[in-house]
C-alpha cells in the first residue's frame, strides 16, 4: 500500500518548516533530537507510539519523503483525517488563505461560466492589490504608480487550487516563510510581517465596506465610506465587489472569508467571513465614484493625444482635451494650458504627435479634468 | 521469497517488542520500518528502517554470509544523511519451497536464518553492478540481536 495521492503534489513539496509550523499549531512539542537530521515530536503527557512523529530538520536527507509519509500516516490516525487533507493543511501551515466562494447552480454542480470565472480573478486581483497599496498608506483610490511594497506583494502572493464546495477560489498568502522550529507564536515578538498586513488590511476594508453600506443605507449621503479609508477602503476595492456579485453573465452572491496561518494566529479568531449579494452592486458603483471624486490622481505621467482645443478670443490660457488611458481604459482628460503650453497643444494638434506631461487627475462630475500640469511636450511619433 | 522474509521479520520484531509497518510513500529502498516503544529512554521511540532481501542461493560460509547486493541498493544504504538509520536484512532459505517451516501443534519454526549489516558510511565504487556484502555469522537478526540494536538506538548510537 503505497501513498500514490501527491502524484501531482509530492510529498518533497511540503518543507520542514511548513511541518514544525503545523505542529506547533495544534499543540504538538518538540522533544531533544532523534538524530542529527531529525527531531521527535509528541502530542499529549502520556505519548504512544499515535502520538509521536520523527520529523526531518532538512529536506536534502535520503529519507525526507518516507518521514513526510510516516508523518501524514501518524496524523490520519491522530487526527481521523484524509492524508490529503492533513498534506494541503500543511502546505498552507505558514499561509495566510483568502476564499471566495461562488455558489453553484445545483449542490451536485462543481462548476461555473468560465467568464464569471475569469471576472472572479480579475476582481481577485484588483481586491488584494487594494489590501496591498491600503497596507502601505490608505487612500480613496489604488495610485496609478503602486507602492514598491505592493508590487511585490502582488507578484508573490499565489492563487491555490479550487476547492469543492460551490466553487471556491483560493488566493494564498504566506506570511513567514522561515518561521523557527517550536514557536508557533513567533510573530507575536516581531514586527508583522507585510503579507500579514496585506490581508490584515483586507479583513479591515471588507467589514467596513459591509459596515458604510449599512450607515448609508437610502440616505445617499457616501461619506462613511470616505470615513472607512483609514480602513482600507477604496474606489477600486467597492469596484471589485461590485464586479463579484454582477457581471456580463448575470448576477449572484459572493462569500469571501480570510483563514489566518495557524504558524501566526490572530486572538482567539481562526476565519473571518464576508458577504455581498448583488443587491449592494448600485451602492458600490455610487460609492466607488464618490471616492474617487475624493481625491485626485497626483503628479500622474499622462500621455495621450489633443483631441480639441478651445481658448476665448483675447485670452492667453486655453483649454484642451486630450485622449489618454486613466484606470486602464481611454477618457477624455481636460486641462487648462498656459500661453506657451497651450501653443505646444496646438503644434501638436496639427502635426498628429502625441503629448506628454504630469498632472493631478480629479473626477468632476463624469469628467476628468487635470491639475497642476507641468513639462509639456510633444512625443515625436 | 519476499512474503516469507517479511513475516520472519515481523515475527523476530514482535518478540523484541516492536512494531512494523511498510513505507506510506512509493520507494523502494526500505521494505518495512521498525519502531519502539519504551519508557525513560534517551531517544524517544527510535525507529529502524530495513531493506529485505531473501536468498535460497547457498551464501552461508564458514564465518560470514556472502551476498551480492546490487549497486543501487549498496548506494540506498550508504548515506549517513538520513533521519533514520536503516540496515540490510538477508534471510537465507531452503531453496525447497516445502522446507521453509516446519508446523507442529507444539510449535512453529522459520528455516533458515536472517542476518544484518549496517553499510552506513561505506565509501561509493565504481563498479556498476555489484558488491558482494559479507556479514558476520554473529549478526544474526533475531530478538536478542534486534533488542541490542534497539538499545544502541535508544541511547543515541546508530548501527
Amino acid at each position: 500500500m503505497t501513498f500514490t495521492l501527491f502524484e501531482d503534489n509530492p510529498l518533497s513539496c511540503i518543507s520542514p518548516e511548513d511541518l514544525a509550523a503545523y505542529l506547533s499549531a495544534r499543540g504538538w512539542l518538540a522533544d531533544a533530537s532523534s538524530s542529527p537530521y531529525a527531531r521527535v515530536w509528541h502530542h499529549g503527557e502520556s505519548p504512544d507510539e499515535s502520538t509521536e512523529v520523527i520529523v526531518p530538520t532538512q529536506r536534502d536527507i535520503v529519507d525526507y519523503k518516507i518521514r513526510v509519509g510516516e508523518i501524514l500516516r501518524g496524523l490520519q490516525s491522530f487526527e481521523s483525517r484524509s492524508k490529503s487533507l492533513i498534506a494541503k493543511d500543511i502546505l498552507l501551515a505558514t499561509c495566510d488563505v483568502v476564499r471566495m466562494r461562488r455558489p453553484t447552480a445545483s449542490p451536485s454542480d462543481d462548476s461555473i461560466a468560465l467568464k464569471d470565472g475569469a471576472a472572479l480573478v480579475k476582481a481577485a486581483v484588483k481586491m488584494m492589490t487594494s489590501a496591498a497599496c491600503s497596507a502601505v498608506t490608505p487612500r480613496p483610490v489604488v495610485p496609478s504608480r503602486r507602492p514598491p511594497l505592493a508590487t511585490d506583494y502582488m507578484s508573490n502572493v499565489r492563487m491555490g487550487q479550487t476547492e469543492r464546495g460551490s466553487y471556491i477560489l483560493t488566493i494564498i498568502s504566506k506570511v513567514a516563510p522561515q518561521l523557527t522550529h517550536g514557536a508557533p507564536n513567533l510573530l507575536e515578538y516581531l514586527e508583522v510581517p507585510f503579507p500579514r498586513k496585506v490581508t490584515q488590511s483586507l479583513s479591515k476594508s471588507l467589514a467596513a465596506v459591509e459596515a458604510a453600506s449599512l450607515a448609508v443605507g437610502s440616505s445617499g449621503d457616501f461619506a462613511p465610506f470616505l470615513d472607512s479609508v483609514s480602513e482600507g477602503v477604496t474606489a477600486n476595492l467597492c469596484e471589485a465587489i461590485r464586479d463579484m456579485v454582477v457581471s456580463e453573465i448575470g448576477e449572484s452572491e459572493i462569500d469571501l472569508s480570510i483563514t489566518w496561518a495557524p504558524s501566526a494566529p490572530i486572538g482567539n479568531r481562526q476565519h473571518m467571513n464576508f458577504s455581498f449579494k448583488p443587491t449592494i452592486a448600485p451602492m458600490l458603483n455610487s460609492a466607488a465614484e464618490f471616492l474617487r471624486q475624493a481625491e485626485p490622481n497626483e503628479g500622474i505621467l499622462v500621455t495621450g493625444v489633443v483631441v480639441s482645443l478651445h481658448r476665448e478670443e483675447e485670452s492667453q490660457e486655453g483649454r484642451i482635451t486630450v485622449s489618454c488611458v486613466i484606470d486602464g481604459s481611454v477618457k477624455q482628460l481636460q486641462a487648462y494650458l498656459d500661453s506657451n503650453d497651450y501653443n505646444t497643444a496646438i503644434v501638436a494638434h496639427g502635426s498628429r504627435n502625441g503629448v506628454m506631461f504630469r498632472a493631478d487627475i480629479a473626477r468632476e462630475g463624469r469628467s476628468y479634468v487635470a491639475r497642476n500640469l507641468s513639462g509639456l511636450r510633444i512625443i515625436d511619433s | 521469497m519476499e512474503d516469507f522474509a517479511s513475516a520472519y521479520v515481523r515475527a523476530v520484531s514482535a518478540t523484541a517488542g516492536c512494531s512494523v509497518a511498510k513505507p506510506e510513500v512509493d520507494d523502494d529502498s526500505i521494505d518495512l520500518i521498525l519502531k519502539r516503544k519504551r519508557a525513560g529512554t534517551a531517544v524517544r521511540s527510535p525507529q529502524l528502517d530495513i531493506q529485505l532481501k531473501a536468498t535460497y542461493t547457498d551464501c552461508i560460509r564458514e564465518g560470514h554470509v556472502s551476498y551480492p547486493l546490487s549497486i543501487k541498493n549498496y548506494d540506498e544504504l550508504r548515506p549517513v544523511n538520513v533521519a533514520v538509520p536503516r540496515i540490510l536484512v538477508v534471510v537465507a532459505m531452503n531453496p525447497e519451497a516445502g522446507a521453509w517451516i516446519e508446523h507442529s501443534q507444539d510449535s512453529l519454526s522459520l528455516r533458515k536464518c536472517g542476518y544484518w549489516i549496517s553499510l552506513r558510511g561505506e565509501p561509493p565504487l565504481s563498479n556498476t553492478t555489484s558488491r558482494t556484502v559479507t556479514i558476520p555469522r554473529e549478526q544474526v537478526f533475531d530478538a536478542m540481536g534486534l533488542h541490542r540494536i534497539f538499545e544502541a538506538l535508544e541511547s543515541g548510537s546508530v548501527p
